[in-house]
């Protein structure tokens, strides 16, 4: 994800939750001059129908009155006028059809809306975006229903020191840029001890190395189970959007094993934004103190 | 943060034992410690008929042996001040060093080792080593070969466990005495984010909470603990080479490397205990603490 973002990839079902996230579609490729592209996939046509013309003109003609609206929806706010919008209709079975566009595209960011909470804790997120949060290739920023636009005031970025994370943290820093964020970097540790403790200090120490940001804050908290932790520190901290990396064995994977209806309504009500983790990679050895890096410090 | 007063000198009137004299008189000079000198006579014949006839003769003996190592010290000018105590025990030498250790309150022992050597760790076996698996207080080891005392270069390993910072901090102390330059090392056995992390971490945490700006710190790529230091000891010839001794058995330096170290570096070898009951000495007995030692921010 490299920034300012060039296109935005905008899935819809034509529903009340896809519409509610068009906006924060439109807000952020506003703000990097970036195309937005609609998308719709369905697979109403049965190519062995025996009224297959007619029904697949239907179905054209039903989703281009859909992609209209939305248009005209955006076009009523002035500043939504100038975005280069274009729409895209496929035939075929929604999950694979926008996971084969994706991958051929390759939009910058995937933006979508969500149900939000409900109390069947498997429906929070739909289908379609529970496969695309687990599989895409590019970013995914899920929108949940419930959620306001308060421009991503608050980003909470979730680290466990992987490797993936450095790029990931910058690329959110990068997000962040756009709307002028805070950014809050959360690990959840298991127990205080020293390793912890400079853990913390030196993933704080490297970042700030790399990249300066104004509205940068690391946070280390003490809790058993990540999943608690998070919870807490989400009920704590009014939080805009949670930014997780994924990796082969993902978050939701891992969420979706838990019965936690508490922990899950707070990710519900949150717009989640989850980047691609790249694998572990070696990493040269610092063998000297690196003196003329670290002045700051002294 | 213990201060040194107490210096437990066991000696077995050996080369070894004379050549580390004057590391515990250096120290004690330096810190104004009081030197405990001891002898512990191994009584094999027990059961003899003529036991304590020769008991008689040999305490005798070492009495005289110690009177000697008290006159020579005596006629050194520097020296001359020292408060010096002598103490004979009977038993194996291994267990009236270490409650003679605790009879005098001692906060570290000096010994002569003497190095590698098939044939006396066979037969002979080596009490420094056994002391150095055995002991809750530092202990200083120096080997046959070591040169008049100085400490101007101390290597202090760290595994960034967790009374290293503690350790370190007693070992700035020491340094502090004699303008020491401190390298802190890491045997590093990976070379990744985790390791980066943990390097940068600790060296924050140090810069911030030791007020001493004569450390350094670096890593080597290691398979092998003792041969990388090893080759480190080579390399550096540091004056004085520092290991903290972990009780746990799974620590990466477990008791058995500092063992092993004492018999395979040629340099003084200062081994430092983790225990937490140690560093908080001071507070228990209520001592004040010393004048000599900076105040330690948090």
């Amino acid at each position: 994800m490299a920034f300012p973002l060039k296109h935005i990839l905008f899935p819809t079902d034509f529903s009340k939750n896809a519409e509610h996230a068009l906006f924060f579609a439109a807000e952020i490729a506003n703000r990097n001059g970036a195309a937005l592209t609609l998308y719709h996939a369905s697979q109403d046509t049965m190519d062995f129908a025996p009224s297959f013309e007619h029904s697949k003109d239907e179905t054209i003609h039903g989703a281009n009155k859909h992609f209209d609206q939305l248009v005209k929806k955006l076009q009523q706010r002035k500043k939504y006028r100038d975005i280069e919008v274009s729409t895209m209709l496929q035939s075929g079975q929604p999950i694979t059809s926008l996971l084969n566009h994706i991958k051929e595209e390759r939009p910058d960011l995937v933006v979508m809306g969500t149900k939000g909470a409900t109390s069947n804790r498997n429906a929070v997120f739909g289908s379609v975006t529970t496969n695309l949060i687990q599989k895409s290739e590019v970013p995914v920023l899920a929108i949940p229903h419930g959620s306001g636009l308060d421009k991503f005031k608050n980003i909470l970025f979730t680290t466990d020191y992987k490797e993936g994370d450095i790029a990931a943290l910058e690329q959110t820093i990068g997000f962040a840029e756009f709307f002028n964020s805070n950014v809050d970097v959360l690990h959840v540790a298991d127990k205080k001890d020293l390793e912890n403790d400079i853990k913390f200090r030196g993933f704080r120490d490297l970042i700030t190395n790399r990249v300066s940001y104004e509205n940068l804050n690391f946070h280390l908290i003490y809790e058993n189970d990540f999943f608690p932790g998070i919870a807490d520190y989400l009920l704590d901290n009014p939080t805009s959007l949670l930014v997780m990396v994924r990796y082969k064995k993902t978050f939701w994977e891992k969420l979706a094993e838990r019965d936690h209806s508490k922990e899950m309504a707070f990710y519900s009500n949150v717009p989640l934004l989850m980047l691609v983790g790249k694998e572990q990679v070696e990493r040269p050895l610092i063998t000297k103190d690196a003196r003329e890096e670290q002045n700051a410090n002294y | 943060m213990p201060t040194i007063n107490n210096i437990l000198f066991p000696t077995d009137f050996s080369e070894n034992a004379k050549q580390a004299l004057p590391y515990a008189l250096e120290i004690a000079y330096q810190t104004g410690a009081t030197i405990h000198l001891l002898h512990s006579i191994e009584e094999p014949y027990d059961f003899a008929p003529l036991a304590q006839e020769v008991k008689k003769s040999v305490s005798h003996k070492v009495d005289l042996l110690l009177q000697e190592i008290l006159e020579d010290i005596q006629q050194q000018k520097k020296y001359a001040k020292l408060n010096i105590k002598t103490q004979i025990q009977s038993g194996r030498a291994l267990y009236t060093i270490l409650e003679e250790a605790q009879n005098v309150n001692s906060d570290l022992i000096i010994m002569g080792t003497r190095g590698r050597s098939g044939f006396e760790k066979i037969f002979l076996g080596n009490t420094t080593a056994e002391i150095i698996e055995h002991a809750t207080i530092p202990v200083l080891a120096i080997p046959k070969e070591s040169s008049t005392p100085n400490f101007e270069r101390i290597l202090f390993t760290t595994n960034y466990k967790d009374n290293d910072l503690k350790a370190l901090q007693y070992v700035a102390n020491f340094a502090r005495l004699f303008e020491s330059k401190i390298t802190v090392f890491h045997a590093a056995m990976e070379s990744d984010l985790q390791n980066e992390i943990l390097f940068r971490g600790f060296r924050e945490l140090i810069s911030e909470s030791i007020d001493y700006d004569k450390i350094e710190f670096e890593q080597a790529p290691s398979s092998d603990f003792v041969d990388t230091m090893n080759q480190k000891v080579k390399a550096d010839t540091p004056s004085l080479v520092v290991m903290v001794r972990y009780e746990k058995p799974f620590s990466f330096f477990g008791k058995k490397h500092s063992k092993e170290m004492s018999y395979s570096v040629s340099r003084p070898l200062l081994v430092v205990p983790s225990n937490q009951d140690f560093y908080a000495r001071d507070k228990q007995t209520g001592k004040k603490e010393s004048k000599k030692e900076q105040p330690v921010k948090e």
